[in-house]
């Protein structure tokens, strides 16, 4: 019980937030090192960030937390960019620089670019292109993909900072993405993947 | 939350936020935080009208 009557912890509050966080990513680490789970991270991280609302709610009423409040700030923007440097770590940065058009005679290859605009127009590929797959990057800038008409195209398209385009659908910001997949089968599996820049795929 | 509502309306937003990351992970929910920026003009709203409320309770 407080001077003024209320009954929650004060400023202990941070503290036990703090330390039962810290519990969790010591038990984490420890499961992980000893090779009983593989931990889920971004899970933990956004259950961190429950723990730290919930507790500045119930905290509300003994004080202003204003550590605790910073922490969560700092959280969130851990969750919001956990997604986005997932893409920028799976995204391969060689390659080259400037500016790269390829127009392939068969699919089922990997094409990787740095920095700079690279096109990939598969409209002269032998066909059929279905039952293929290519996988596509770009490190900072474009990626555009051309696709032949009446070619049934199964697409993950990821963009960790920027925007993607499929076919008109559009999403941008932070870990952006649009999977897009044809009725008909057998599709051309496409994998494609710009770390910060856009994604465009188009007939 | 009757004497710091800016406290208790910050953890609201950030147990909504982690807990639609976690619906977003688990698939069940395409979340989007860019589609949800007015939120942080309902918080601002939501504090200034508690802290309004609080005051005249404890006049």
């Amino acid at each position: 019980m407080q001077p003024d009557g209320s009954t929650a912890p004060g400023p202990a509050l941070g503290r036990i937030v703090a330390g039962m966080i810290l519990m969790a990513v010591g038990a984490g680490w420890l499961a992980e090192a000893a090779g009983w789970a593989d931990v889920p991270w971004r899970a933990l991280l956004a259950g961190a960030l429950i723990l730290v609302g919930a507790a500045l709610m119930v905290g509300a009423s003994s004080g202003a937390h204003r550590g605790l409040i910073v922490f969560g700030a700092f959280l969130t923007g851990a969750v919001a960019l956990s997604s986005a440097i997932e893409v920028i770590a799976d995204t391969p940065f060689g390659g080259g620089i400037g500016e790269q058009t390829h127009r392939p005679a068969a699919a089922d290859a990997e094409y990787r670019w740095g920095i700079g605009t690279m096109t990939l127009d598969l409209r002269d590929a032998e066909p059929p292109l279905e039952g293929s797959s290519i996988a596509a990057s770009t490190g900072i800038g474009e990626l555009i993909v051309i696709i032949p008409r009446g070619v049934a195209v199964r697409i993950e398209a990821r963009s960790g900072i920027g925007e993607v385009v499929v076919f008109g659908e559009q999403r941008g910001g932070l870990d952006a993405r649009v999977e897009w997949s044809d009725e008909a089968s057998p599709h051309l599996d496409l994998r494609l993947d710009v770390a910060i820049g856009r994604v465009e795929v188009r007939r | 939350m009757r004497r710091h509502p800016g406290t208790f309306v910050s953890g609201l937003l950030f147990a909504l936020f982690g807990a639609a990351y976690l619906l977003d992970l688990a698939g069940v929910w395409d979340f989007r935080p860019g589609r949800f920026w007015p939120v942080a003009l309902i918080a601002v709203g939501l504090t200034i009208v508690l802290g309004v409320a609080a005051r005249d309770r404890s006049d």
